[in-house]
């Protein structure tokens, strides 16, 4: 196990200085010497809009007013993100993370409603927290599955949905919040259905009821939209995760513009902003979440 | 004025008349009037509480209906919906939670009265009776109230002060639990018009026991019922002291009279309180209203006064205004009269500067300047003009415009002279005879000058016209039998396959070659060869229609277009057999090639091809003809062979080239191979890009095979922009090192990638993309790219120049080498064409070509480059006529960017 926590801690270094070597991201003097902070969104529920606005769309763009420079936002993709930020290609192999290959940086930081995971966290920088989640297991609503009742015991919940899922074909998304790698859902015998006709989250539910599966994994904030969208076509079975965390992310070498973003955090949950923009994007999150609001408040 | 006594006498008389009568009329209604206002004060006042009521019982019955919708938003539906698919409340239902308590928020701001809030607070209980939405959770219920009832009802709740409306949840026909609104029961006091202190009466509202809900300060009943007011008759004005329990209450201090209005659908009323004097008012005297009618008289009188005064002043009112017009009037003219003085100086000032102004430019002008009249009479000319025509000013004076024309032009100047004289302006290349006799052309643009005049500005363009038609000639024709060249030949082709396309009609391409003409030139000498050919070339034109078009392609190979030949198959081909038969007896008749000498025997081949329209391009075309000249050489020479269409299989492998051609976009064969450009001492500056198709299976296919297929597809558009970032990325790498940093990369772009609407698009995103310095990429456009659609690609060059892209043109001297197009194209290098370079030190033609394009482009300051240089021979006869930077094999070959000599020798 000391071997293999080794082999993966070189591994990191490695790529860590291949992307010091090939790749420079900006911290905070190069942005404001610029003028500009680009925003990598990923359309994605209420975070960032195919319109343009959101909850992490609307909070960036503060940011960037905070720093006084200009704001620009560059969409992306889950499968894409981690590259554009860090001009890097992510390779995953069990728990180790390595940073392959060069391409060009679209983006300063990622902010779309982005799940804090350990691997992520090995080669990214993220803020305090920005939001919270949590992912659940959906099936159609002609399942013959019941959904569980739910106890005080978040563990064992999930662990009662988990083992309703069976033999039956799960749908999920790699490299996103719904990866079943993140929950320990591989080599569990499930049979594991990666949805690739699209990189968007908020397509989930209508592939499920387009029968791509039997059942799929599905992210609170989007559940909170889709459960009024899909109205009795779909039920939720129970919790796959814990509670998750979302928050902005920013490369390792920019620890300067996460520390600003922070103190940006701050001054907005201060003077109302921040509540102001969640009751716009989720104004039923802070009910569903009462702990995560309680703290931030 | 004499008679205004009488008429004023008259006036009195009438108007006292009147008075008098109206005062009887007055005095006689006023007792009548006095029962009537009594009784209207009543009506109003039971008219007023029972508004008020109305609108007590209005407001109650929205309660009812609000509380009824609000048990059917969408949001409970939605809950109830997924509840019954068994989700649990912790996860999943608690969101439908969350949605219906926001929704029952939106409906609290949305309802409001007199700008407060109406209801102040929204429950939501299921059918266990459990509150599971609360819009102001935390808080005790204090009401009355339960999740049980199973219909909509209101209820009073006096104890606590509330309203409540209460509805029952239905879904598929099931209880599902109830929704209550609660409001405060203040809000109806809020329709009572309880500002009571200052209007003298009061309002309050009483239950069915009698007990006052609203302010009772005045009742002294300290919020105990009341039989007694519960009991006052409704809808009916009660005087207080006709009941003695009411005139024992404290109501009878202050007010005479009460009045009850029960509130519809309800058990409560509203009883209004007030004086006798409040509701009457005080009894009008008749002793007033005598000394009432004594008034209007007196006021008649003062006003006649009043009036006849008034008039007098207002007329002495109007003659002041009247002399104070008059005076401001003469002082504006008067201004404006200085003011027009002053204006009409400086004009003449300005006009005379002007004039003088106008008169030194058109003096020192460089254009020739003439003026004429309507007649075509010179009155005027400047210095450039006379030195231009050779004429002096004064000779000038004397002639008219037809005299600096030819003979022959005379015509063309009369109709130009009536156009300019029509359209009031002109433009034209006109030709001027000059006073010794030569003749010179002129870019003369024109126009009218007021009072019938003319001026023209002529610019001598004879020596541009000479370099242009010398080039022309040499593009475009064969100069030793002077027939049309390969160029020429492709584009009349077109001009006829297009007419035949127009028409429908077949048309021919007939490739002869002469049997053995090397035989004939290894033994006899290029000179008698030379004759021969010249010799063909005569037969050959003798032996078709004037419209038919005969070309040589190069050494003995000529090719006749022959259109027009019907639109039945058949009877075309036998057409083009008899023009086949012609030419070939033609050519087989004996020669003299020299004199003293036998006469030299010959024969050709002939190969024939049909068209029809535009079915297939002029390079299958030509390339149909050329296998049928081989079958028909193959078939032992001297005769005439039609194409084959079993040679069909030679297209089909077209065909297969282009599926081959699309998967290897998909599977990465293509490829660019760097071919460095070099300056006078052989430093590299720069490569240009070429792409390579290197097939995994099979051996390299060349670019002349493939890029004209992928033109003709469509398929050059995803390679071209394919290229464009692959040469973007390229770029990025060399800027990155300090010792590659300034090299320039070259790309070629085809016609149809660059009239992609989105073309800048592309190239500017690209850009942005690799995040290049775009002064190092140069866009390499041919002739005929540039010069299809001209305005539309200035334009766009002018756009792409502003990104930094700098531009060459590729191929220069094989079109039209047009230097009025040079000139208007934003291009900042011209690159020789490699067949003029190939042949340079033996063909004096090529070399006349690659002199004049060095000189043409060095007075136009444009940078010049060479490709195909591969000797030191073809380098020295370039760098001694001055040009500048090179490409070719004698610098390095294509190849992949590893083996790219700037990795080694960087520049300086």
């Amino acid at each position: 196990m000391t071997a293999y926590r080794l082999y993966s801690l070189a591994a990191l270094l490695a790529g860590g200085l291949l992307a010091g070597f090939t790749t420079t991201a900006a911290d905070l003097p190069e942005i404001k010497a610029r003028g500009e902070l680009r925003h990598l969104g990923i359309r994605y529920a209420n975070f960032v809009t195919g319109t343009g606005d959101g909850f992490d769309a609307e909070l960036t763009q503060g940011f960037a007013d905070y720093l006084g420079v200009d704001y620009t936002l560059v969409y992306s993709d889950f499968y894409s993100v981690i590259r554009d930020l860090l001009g890097k290609n992510v390779v995953r192999s069990g728990d180790s993370v390595t940073l392959e290959g060069d391409f060009p940086i679209k983006g300063d930081m990622i902010a779309s409603g982005f799940t804090v995971l350990p691997w992520r966290e090995q080669i990214l920088l993220y803020s305090e927290p920005t939001f919270p989640s949590q992912v659940m297991l959906i099936a159609r609503a002609d399942s013959p599955i019941r959904p569980i009742q739910g106890s005080e015991d978040l563990a064992k919940d999930i662990q009662e949905t988990k083992a309703l899922i069976g033999s039956q074909s799960l749908l999920v998304m790699e490299k996103t919040c719904l990866d079943p790698a993140n929950y320990g859902l591989q080599g569990q015998g499930i049979e594991l259905r990666v949805y690739t006709k699209s990189s968007n989250i908020n397509e989930m539910v209508p592939a499920l009821l387009h029968l791509e599966a039997d059942l799929s994994l599905l992210d609170v904030p989007d559940l909170m939209l889709d459960m009024q969208k899909w109205a009795g076509t779909f039920k939720v079975i129970g919790p796959i995760s814990e509670e998750q965390t979302l928050a902005a992310a920013f490369p390792k070498d920019a620890p300067q513009l996460r520390d600003a973003f922070n103190d940006y955090l701050r001054q907005i949950k201060v003077n109302g902003t921040y509540d102001r923009l969640v009751q716009k994007y989720y104004p039923g999150a802070r009910s569903y979440f009462p702990a995560f609001f309680a703290e931030q408040n | 004025m004499t008679s205004w006594p009488k008429r004023r006498h008259g006036w009195l008389v009438l108007a006292a008349a009147a008075f008098s009568l109206y005062l009887a009329l007055l005095l006689a209604n006023a007792y009548q009037s006095n029962g009537q206002l009594r009784a209207a004060a009543e009506m109003r006042l039971f008219a007023e509480a029972q508004q008020t009521a109305t609108l007590m019982s209005d407001f109650l019955a929205d309660q009812e209906s609000f509380v009824l919708d609000l048990a059917e938003v969408q949001s409970i539906e939605t809950f109830l919906v997924n509840k019954a698919l068994g989700m649990s409340m912790r996860y999943g239902l608690n969101a439908n939670l969350s949605a219906i308590e926001e929704s029952f928020r939106r409906k609290l701001t949305q309802k409001r009265l007199l700008g407060a809030p109406v209801y102040e607070r929204l429950l939501y209980f299921d059918e266990e009776g459990l509150l599971i939405v609360d819009t102001n959770p935390g808080h005790p219920i204090d009401a009355p109230i339960s999740g049980h009832d199973p219909e909509a009802k209101l209820i009073i709740d006096e104890e606590n002060g509330k309203i409540l409306a209460a509805a029952p949840v239905d879904y598929h026909g099931q209880p599902h639990g109830t929704v209550i609104t609660v409001s405060s029961l203040d809000l109806l006091s809020r329709y009572l018009t309880s500002s009571t202190a200052n209007l003298g009466f009061w309002q309050f509202l009483i239950t069915k026991t009698g007990r006052v809900l609203t302010d009772d300060s005045r009742t002294g009943l300290g919020g105990a019922p009341s039989p007694t007011l519960a009991g006052i008759p409704p809808a009916k004005l009660i005087p207080i002291g006709e009941r003695p329990k009411l005139a024992m209450t404290p109501l009878a201090a202050d007010f005479d009279l009460v009045l009850r209005i029960p509130v519809a659908h309800t058990e409560l009323s509203v009883i209004t309180a007030l004086p006798a004097s409040l509701l009457y008012g005080h009894i009008t005297s008749q002793r007033v209203l005598y000394f009432a009618s004594s008034v209007p008289p007196i006021l008649l009188l003062s006003a006649l006064w009043i009036s006849r005064m008034r008039q007098r002043t207002q007329r002495l009112e109007a003659d002041v205004r009247e002399s104070n017009r008059d005076r401001a009037e003469l002082k504006d003219r008067n201004d404006a009269l200085t003011a027009e003085i002053v204006r009409r100086q400086t004009l003449e000032r300005q006009l005379r500067e002007s004039e003088e102004r106008y008169r030194m430019y058109i003096e020192h002008a460089p254009e020739g300047i003439f003026v004429a009249d309507n007649l075509g009479r010179f009155v005027d000319a400047n210095p450039s003009a006379c030195a231009m025509v050779g004429y002096s000013r004064s000779e000038l004076l004397r002639m008219t415009v037809t005299d600096l024309s030819p003979p022959d032009q005379v015509s063309v100047y009369l109709a130009a002279f009536e156009q300019i004289l029509a359209n009031g302006r002109h433009e034209l290349e006109i030709t001027l005879r000059r006073k010794e006799g030569h003749d010179i052309v002129g870019s003369l643009r024109a126009i009218t000058l007021p009072g019938d005049f003319v001026m023209g500005f002529c610019t001598d363009i004879t020596a541009r016209k000479l370099a242009e038609e010398q080039i022309h000639n040499l593009a475009y024709f064969d100069p030793l039998t002077e027939l049309p060249n390969r160029r020429l030949l492709l584009d009349r082709l077109r001009q006829t396959m297009v007419v035949s396309s127009r028409h429908q009609e077949y048309g021919a391409l007939l490739m002869i070659d002469l049997d053995h003409f090397k035989d004939l030139n290894d033994t006899q000498g290029h000179d008698i060869g030379d004759r021969l050919l010249t010799e063909v070339a005569r037969r050959l034109t003798a032996s078709v229609r004037r419209e038919d078009t005969v070309a040589r392609l190069g050494g003995d190979e000529y090719v006749i277009v022959a259109g027009e030949l019907g639109t039945d198959e058949s009877g075309a081909a036998l057409l083009a057999e008899q023009i086949a038969e012609q030419i070939h007896c033609a050519l087989g008749r004996p020669y003299m090639l020299e004199e003293g000498r036998l006469t030299y025997h010959s024969s050709a081949s002939v190969g024939v091809t049909l068209f029809c329209g535009q079915e297939i391009g002029v390079e299958l075309l030509l390339k149909q003809a050329d296998v049928a000249l081989y079958q028909a050489k193959y078939a032992g020479r001297n005769t005439i062979r039609f194409f084959n269409p079993d040679m069909q299989a030679a297209i089909d492998a077209r065909a297969t080239l282009e599926t081959a051609l699309r998967r290897a976009m998909n599977s990465d064969e293509l490829s660019l191979y760097f071919q460095p450009q070099v300056d006078r001492d052989g430093r590299v500056i720069g490569a240009e890009a070429l792409l390579r198709w290197l097939p995994s299976d099979a051996e390299p296919i060349s670019p002349t095979r493939f890029i004209p297929l992928a033109e003709e597809t469509g398929l050059i558009i995803p390679i071209g922009l394919w290229v464009l970032e692959q040469a973007c990325a390229q770029l990025g790498a060399w800027q990155a090192d300090a010792s590659t940093r300034e090299l320039v990369l070259s790309i070629n772009v085809s016609a149809c990638q660059f009239h992609q609407p989105d073309f800048v698009v592309q190239v500017q995103e690209t850009i942005a993309e690799f995040g290049i310095d775009a002064t190092h990429l140069k866009l390499e456009l041919t002739e005929s790219l540039v010069l299809d659609r001209i305005d539309q690609v200035i334009a766009r060059m002018h756009m792409l120049k502003d990104l930094g892209v700098s531009f060459s043109l590729d191929d220069f001297g094989t079109g039209y080498s047009s230097l009025s197009y040079l000139k208007r194209l934003p291009i900042d290098q011209v690159k020789i064409d490699q067949s003029f370079v190939r042949d340079l030190a033996h063909d004096q033609n090529d070399a006349a070509i690659v002199r004049a394009v060095l000189a043409m482009s060095r007075s136009l300051g444009l940078n010049v480059i060479a490709e195909g240089v591969e000797t030191a021979e073809q380098f020295d006869f370039l760098l001694s006529h001055g040009c500048e930077q090179f490409q070719g094999y004698l610098f390095g070959k294509p190849a992949p960017i590893d083996d790219f000599p700037a990795k080694v020798i960087g520049v300086g």
